[in-house]
């Protein structure tokens, strides 16, 4: 099977980087002497930070870390029911990405680095003393694994050590936050990503115009995983001959969001709001995380509502997305959220039937 | 009571915060400076007076009270009470404390059972080496605001029996949190925030001692970032000369990084952004905030401090320029309008709300309060 | 009306010498207690040289209180899985009482097809090795008695095994129970019938937990469920009891008609409760059922549904106002005018105390339905804002149940409220829907977002 670009071309040392050079060089300092803090890495989606973990990880480790395996490990929780939940790992370091399971992530972490820093390396001559674990989404955690893994990280802090990666520090505890090393990872510039995607197509033997290479990166919002993969996604389709103002597929779900928020624009109905449900229980469903949903929604509305109801949607939006993340059911809070625009741009619609 | 010892519960090295802490001692002998510059006695501690001068005259007559300290992060509660207890009991110190730091470890059976145990050993008059020193252990409560309330219950009781072995000193942020039996029966400290030029003669001290360079002005943000908290300015400082590397002075930007400040240039564009009045611009301008990864309850939190002071700079401005008076009654609406607001947008962030979503919703309103 | 003259001859005889005494799985204890009646039964009319229970039995399939239709139903696919070569499995559910073994003894006995069943087994060292000895047991029991016929029958004779009594190994763990069905649809020759008791929980449903859709399709097991019988059919089964009573009048008084309605109102459509209290309100001496006519006679519209139903007080059958009433009620609210204003015609506290045990469940099910009643889109609006505040509060990763009524109580008298323009037209109500988040993740999707992509590009690399 043939890699995709993205993971053929992804930089391997930190010296070969695209951007972010200084905070590279910064990083690769930091693991001189062998030693180093635990690390929060953070920074939007496609911004490069697994990039920069892997880089990290093969300068302490050497090419080591790439033999990667991956395995399902299990847990079974105080109140007896059976965990599983998948791991990647080398011999050096774990990758786990404890928010898979849900509330039960407090008894994952606490199990996997009880386990990890139990064992110790084998190899005792040439390895550092400790493993790594990398930790994503650590954004999602509950605040009960936060702060167990506030005193794990202190208590096995001889045999190893954290990589955190998460999406924002808001919802990352502050005590939490204030034991690591935090890393800010800004998404690369529209230019930066441009440059990426011309010269992997070049290294793979595609003409890429720049101009297409300029309304990928637009559109992909800076996230460069996802505009190589478009790239590629673009290069596929066209049979090898790229034009500049070819048509660039626009995902699937996106698609739907903003036909969802047509529906609820050109119709104010409960027949219409039944609608509207049936299409989020559909975009849920396909394991689209409901702040995407939530947020792209909201973009579309913005978009192609012309009323001048800006500000009272994103006030709702604002609730709404708040109670949905407090709650355990998006679909109910995204219906009400629906409700009050479809509500909204009734009264609006109205009241200009009256002006006139 | 070596069982204690070896689970790593016990003594300072384990139980101290900040990234430093990941240092193994037995590798590469980098002490966390946190600990490395904790006070040793407790006259070194800053600002406290009126606990130190209560401490001191407790020390010196060899007995403490109960104990309840309370107040913001790193103002030296926990170093305070370490001190006090290096003063009492010198070298074997360690063995006569435990201390319990972690919210979850906890519940009312280890109240029951580990405190109790603790507190019924005895602890002889003399010290190994023949000098006299207090017959009694301290247990040390990290963090009591997050107990239980059926593990303060349990501790209420224990409290009263053991008193003649045993004194106990609760550590906490809120002191509300602590249910009321427990509070009368501790003498209670309120430790102030730390004042800024505070934090900065000690980090000068510790640049001194470890050979660091640092700017006066870098010391300066540095010292704002950390907001009075001790712990997070010499934390700050090390990370940042870690990043470094040793010999390399350290610069504005970096501790912008590691802070994780954001800059002020995205402030006031965001103002200025918001005064025009379109909502989509807005909309795209916190996009291009969130791809920056800024921490967004950062952004609010210096979002407000800078309302309060750009409004007190159109005060002064007022009575000097006529025009600029419509600006500073608008901006005075903002700020009004914006304080509850604002609120309530710092709390949807905390709580996990979505930046962005919650941003532009920001961006709306204070486009309303421009419009008005 | 119960089992009788089964073939026990395994635990009689058989190598274990595992006693014969009956045991009860907990959900069947009315039929303990129906056994203990019958002793008693038995001891006090010595010399009255009759038994009611075992001559109320229904001997054929008039006399059962099960649907004609069901009967046949059952009748049809008994022969259908005996006619078989190889193993099949038919299970029969419906609520206790309901007539599930009685219509299948029945029916075995006009056939001509013997039943073996398999009970529980009590032994002193019970206690020790409860799990698996019962499970070996079990299975050796399915293996032998389905492949074997005993020596007191005629081998020509047909015959199926009856499961009713779940060893309670299966209960809780019904993983295993999948494997034993494996291995007896293997091993055994006999068709095998298991009876399970339907409990409005999931969590001891043992349909819902032993026989999920893809055990029945996997095995083609055949699946019949009954109702809980019928007032008409209830009353015929009371009338030959009343019959049965009539004869024996020195023994025996007659109830009133009264007491007669009342028990078959508050038996909720359970046979068995109904000729229990049958049986205790004829016997001698007892003086007339203490019914609640108080409750009867006041003509009050906004109780009916319950007083018809307590007005026996004592061995009534549990009575619950069901979920569906519950949501029936607050999706349809009625309103009573007063003065001006109105207020909710509905005993508010009595609805929410019903449904306090479930609050979360109650909301999903309000969320799924509530679009249909509602007539005008402004009350929608604001009657789905206060759903969405009200599950707000059963937060994501929070365990403390205690509050959990105070949700309930904002998303129900939010709906009721608001809901003035209703659609009083009849809407069946739906579950509310399941739906499980399907994420893949390997090592090259990390996120679902951009699996759209990576699709297309691995579509073309195949294509090529």
């Amino acid at each position: 099977m043939s890699l995709l670009w993205c993971d053929k071309y992804r930089p391997k040392d930190f010296s070969k980087l695209d951007y972010h050079k200084d905070q590279g060089m910064a990083l690769k300092s930091l693991t001189k002497d062998g030693d180093f803090p635990h690390l929060l890495v953070y920074g939007p989606m496609g911004a490069g930070k697994k990039t920069r973990i892997m880089c990290l990880l093969r300068e302490l480790y050497g090419p080591g870390v790439e033999r990667l395996r991956s395995e399902v490990m299990n847990f079974t929780t105080p109140s007896n029911k059976k965990l599983e939940i998948s791991t990647v790992s080398s011999n050096y370091h774990l990758e786990v990405n404890p928010s898979d399971v849900g509330i039960y992530d407090r008894v994952v972490i606490m199990n996997i680095i009880k386990n990890v820093a139990q064992t110790q390396q084998l190899d005792v001559n040439g390895q550092k003393a400790f493993k790594i674990i990398v930790l994503t989404d650590v954004d999602s955690l509950t605040k009960d694994a936060q702060h167990a893994l506030r005193r794990t990280m202190e208590k096995y802090i001889a045999t190893c050590r954290l990589i955190l990666c998460a999406t924002s520090t808001s919802r990352v505890i502050p005590a939490v936050r204030s034991r690591c090393l935090c890393i800010r990872v800004p998404a690369p510039t529209t230019e930066e990503v441009v440059k990426i995607i011309v010269e992997t197509a070049s290294s793979e033997d595609v003409d890429f115009p720049k101009k297409l290479a300029e309304r990928i990166a637009v559109m992909s919002e800076r996230n460069l995983r996802r505009a190589l993969l478009m790239s590629e996604a673009c290069k596929v389709e066209s049979d090898g001959k790229l034009t500049p103002d070819q048509n660039i597929a626009e995902a699937d779900w996106l698609v739907m969001i903003r036909e969802t928020a047509r529906l609820i624009l050109a119709e104010q109905s409960i027949a219409q709001l039944k609608k509207v449900r049936e299409n989020l229980f559909e975009l849920i469903c396909r394991g689209i995380p409901s702040e995407i949903i939530f947020k792209y929604l909201l973009d579309q509305l913005l978009e192609q509502c012309q009323l001048g109801l800006a500000a009272e949607i994103l006030e709702n939006a604002a609730i709404y997305e708040h109670q949905m993340i407090r709650g355990n059911k998006e679909i109910f809070h995204f219906e009400a959220f629906v409700a009050k625009c479809m509500y909204l741009y009734q009264n609006v619609l109205e009241e200009m039937k009256c002006d006139f | 009571m070596q069982s204690f010892l070896k689970s790593g519960k016990l003594g300072p090295a384990n139980v101290d915060k900040g990234p430093s802490t990941s240092k193994t001692p037995k590798k590469s002998k980098i002490v966390p400076w946190v600990e490395k510059y904790r006070p040793q006695t407790v006259n070194d501690v800053v600002e406290q007076n009126e606990v130190v001068s209560v401490l001191e005259q407790c020390i010196a007559g060899a007995d403490l009270p109960n104990l309840l300290f309370y107040g913001p992060p790193g103002t030296g509660k926990t170093s305070t009470i370490l001190a006090a207890a290096k003063q009492l009991f010198g070298n074997i110190y360690r063995e006569r404390i435990l201390e319990l730091n972690a919210s979850d470890e906890r519940g009312i059976q280890i109240i029951r059972d580990k405190v109790k145990s603790f507190s019924q050993l005895t602890a002889s008059g003399t010290r190994p080496d023949g000098k006299p020193c207090p017959p009694f252990k301290i247990v040390i409560l990290d963090e009591a605001d997050s107990m239980t309330h059926a593990a303060q219950a349990a501790l209420r009781r224990t409290m009263e029996k053991e008193t003649k072995t045993t004194r106990f000193c609760l550590i906490c942020n809120y002191v509300s949190r602590i249910i009321e039996p427990l509070t009368s029966r501790c003498s209670k400290f309120r430790f102030k925030s730390l004042n800024e030029s505070m934090i900065n003669e000690r980090l000068r001290l510790i640049c001194k001692e470890e050979g660091i360079l640092c700017e006066e002005d870098t010391l300066k943000t540095l010292v704002e970032a950390s907001g009075g908290d001790m712990r997070r300015a010499i934390t700050c400082l090390q990370s940042c000369s870690k990043l470094h590397g040793t010999g390399v002075p350290i610069n504005i930007e970096t501790v912008l990084e590691v802070t994780g400040i954001v800059p002020q240039k995205w402030l006031t564009d965001f103002i200025e952004v918001c005064k025009k009045g379109n909502n989509m611009n807005a909309v795209e301008f916190v996009k291009k905030f969130g791809c920056e990864a800024y921490s967004a309850s950062q952004f609010l939190e210096q979002f407000n401090d800078f309302l309060v002071t750009t409004n007190t700079f159109n005060d002064k401005q007022k009575a000097i320029i006529g025009e600029k008076l419509g600006v500073s009654i608008l901006s005075a609406i903002i700020s009004r309008y914006l304080k509850q607001f604002f609120q309530s947008v710092n709390y949807f962030v905390q709580d996990g709300g979505s930046e962005y979503i919650q941003l532009c919703s920001l961006a709306a309103s204070v486009i309303i309060a421009c419009n008005s | 009306m119960k089992k009788v003259s089964k073939s026990w001859k395994s635990f009689d005889f058989g190598p274990d010498k595992i006693s014969p005494k009956r045991t009860k799985s907990p959900n069947d204890h009315m039929d303990t207690f129906l056994v203990e009646q019958k002793f008693i039964a038995k001891s006090h009319s010595k010399d009255s040289f009759f038994d009611f229970f075992s001559d109320l039995i229904p001997k054929t399939t008039s006399d059962l209180a099960v649907h004609s239709k069901k009967i046949e139903e059952v009748k049809v696919c008994l022969e259908r899985i005996l006619s078989y070569d190889n193993t099949s499995f038919l299970v029969l559910s419906g609520p206790t009482g309901c007539g599930k073994t009685a219509t299948l003894n029945v029916l075995c006995k006009e056939m001509g097809v013997s039943i073996s069943e398999w009970i529980n087994p009590i032994d002193q060292d019970f206690e020790l090795v409860r799990g698996p000895n019962q499970v070996n047991r079990f299975l050796e029991f399915i293996s032998t008695e389905s492949n074997y016929t005993s020596l007191f029958e005629v081998s020509a004779v047909k015959k199926i095994v009856l499961v009713e009594d779940f060893p309670n190994v299966f209960v809780r763990n019904n993983s295993e129970f999948a494997d034993i069905l494996e291995e007896c649809y293997y091993k055994s020759r006999y068709p095998i019938v298991f009876i399970c008791t339907e409990v409005a929980n999931n969590k001891n449903n043992l349909m819902y937990n032993l026989f999920p859709q893809e055990v029945l399709t996997k095995y083609q097991i055949t699946h019949i469920s009954f109702n809980s019988c019928a007032p008409t059919l209830l009353k015929n089964c009371l009338r030959r009891a009343h019959d049965l009573i009539k004869k024996n009048k020195d023994y025996f008084q007659v109830p009133s008609p009264d007491t007669v309605d009342a028990i078959l109102s508050s038996s909720m459509g359970d046979i068995r409760c109904a000729v229990n209290q049958y049986y205790f309100a004829s016997l001698l001496g007892s003086k007339e059922m203490p019914t609640e006519k108080s409750f009867r006679v006041k003509p009050s519209a906004k109780r009916k549904r319950n007083e018809k139903s307590c007005n026996i007080k004592i061995m009534a059958k549990d009575e619950t106002l069901g979920l569906f009433h519950a949501l029936g009620r607050i999706l349809n609210p009625k309103r009573k005018e007063h003065g001006k204003s109105w207020r909710l015609n509905c005993d508010l506290e009595n609805l929410i105390t019903e449904l306090e045990s479930q609050p979360e469940n109650v909301i999903s099910f309000l969320f799924a339905n509530y679009i249909k009643y509602f007539g005008d889109f402004s009350e929608l609006q604001e009657a789905s804002d206060l759903i969405s505040l009200s599950q707000k509060f059963f937060e994501k990763w929070s365990e403390t149940r205690d509050l959990h009524q105070y949700p309930l109580w904002i998303s129900v008298m939010g709906l009721m409220i608001w809901n003035s323009h209703k659609v009083s037209k009849w809407n069946q109500i739906e579950g509310p829907k399941k739906f499980k988040k399907n994420i893949l993740r390997t090592k090259e999707t990390l996120c679902t977002l951009d699996e759209f992509y990576i699709n297309i590009i691995r579509k073309n690399h195949n294509n090529s």
